[in-house]
């Protein structure tokens, strides 16, 4: 299994996990409810910036330094762009 | 807006959003607004839509090694820059003259993909189910069409960054994931493949996506039982999307987002 099939795979159970706790936040009432429905959000936040961390270091260990770079810098300016946002 | 009509909003825009790498959110915040809800919360909504069909698309294209992560990421960097420049100078610019600008985009774009005719990229027969996938160290790739194996190559970089500068651009002013816009720009004017393109652009608007929800959720700004019902019905509706571009010929693919484009361009100028 290469590592685009690992990271498929994480990602599938990150679909289905936001799937459950999708359904949990929409259908349960009170504090269980809004627990799950955060962790949803949570996941959908947290699942995109998973994938280009995974690729960075896929990238940094086949040698492939330019865009391991080039995905550094996107984690950078994501975090600089969240960073001022939340200041803001 | 009753919860059955926002789960069915919610799926169709998801649907049409990965399947013409759009992003829901061009197609859902205005059904929103429309329906009596307040821009200030339908935003939030049409994030949650579009980090959900990109979450929902995520293992299918990435099983099938349609998207091209270099590309992506190589022209996120900008993108999420002009994005980040453009929210910090939005009050700038009048909201009516956005409007007209992004309609505008967008029928630009309607057009440079419904004139096209034909395929660009043509199999190679030469090539195998072992070459799908990207080229390390290079902006190329192959991928698979039916039983034949397509190579591209992703050409005008510097054009095509100018093209996401804008995209982002757009989506720092206006609020709306700049999917509608990368898509165009990276199968007209960098010639990817649509679906690449397509499966591309759903990949990086999700990572937008991801910090627009992280402020949101800061600012309080989502009513958490109605982003959980959006999502539920976004990550269905993602997942179907996703399945009719792997079916679908992708002259129709960039024809039907011609037309959808087309639809959004009017609608911004009609209703600004």
């Amino acid at each position: 299994m290469n590592d685009l099939q690992a990271l498929s795979k994480i990602l599938m159970v990150a679909l289905i996990a936001t799937f459950a706790c999708a359904l949990g936040g929409a259908f349960i009432p009170g504090p269980v409810g809004m627990v799950s429905g955060t962790a949803c959000i949570v996941i959908l936040i947290a699942a995109p910036v998973l994938r280009v961390a995974w690729l960075v270091v896929d990238w940094t260990r086949i040698g492939d330094r330019k865009f391991a770079l080039c995905g550094g810098a996107l984690l950078c300016v994501l975090a600089t762009s969240g960073t001022i946002a939340l200041l803001r | 807006m009753n919860p059955v009509a926002l789960a069915f909003a919610a799926f169709v825009t998801a649907a049409v959003g990965t399947l013409g790498g759009l992003g829901g959110a061009i197609l859902l915040v205005p059904i929103l607004v429309l329906s009596g809800m307040g821009a200030r919360y339908a935003a939030p909504l049409g994030l949650v839509s579009v980090a959900a069909g990109s979450l929902a698309a995520a293992p299918h294209q990435l099983t099938a090694r349609v998207v091209n992560h270099r590309l992506g990421i190589a022209t996120e960097i900008v993108a999420s820059s002009a994005a980040l420049v453009g929210a910090l100078v939005s009050g700038l610019i009048g909201q009516s003259v956005l409007a007209v600008l992004l309609g505008c985009v967008a029928l630009i774009a309607a057009f440079a993909g419904g004139r096209r005719k034909g395929i660009r990229n043509l199999p190679d027969r030469s090539l195998t189910a072992d070459d799908v996938g990207e080229t390390p160290g290079t902006l190329a790739g192959v991928y698979p069409l039916g039983d034949e194996f397509v190579p591209y190559q992703a050409k005008r970089l510097p054009v095509g960054l100018l093209g996401m500068g804008m995209a982002g651009l757009i989506s720092g002013l206006s609020g709306v994931g700049g999917g509608w816009v990368k898509t165009p720009t990276t199968s007209e004017v960098m010639h990817v493949p649509v679906k690449v393109a397509a499966a591309t652009s759903t990949f990086t608007v999700g990572v937008t996506a991801a910090v627009g929800l992280l402020v949101y959720e800061s600012q309080g700004r989502i009513v958490v039982s109605d982003a959980a019902l959006v999502a539920a019905a976004g990550l269905v509706g993602g997942t179907v999307g996703v399945r009719l571009q792997h079916v679908l010929p992708p002259p129709l693919v960039r024809r039907g987002l011609s037309v959808i484009l087309a639809v959004i361009g009017v609608l911004l100028i009609v209703r600004r």
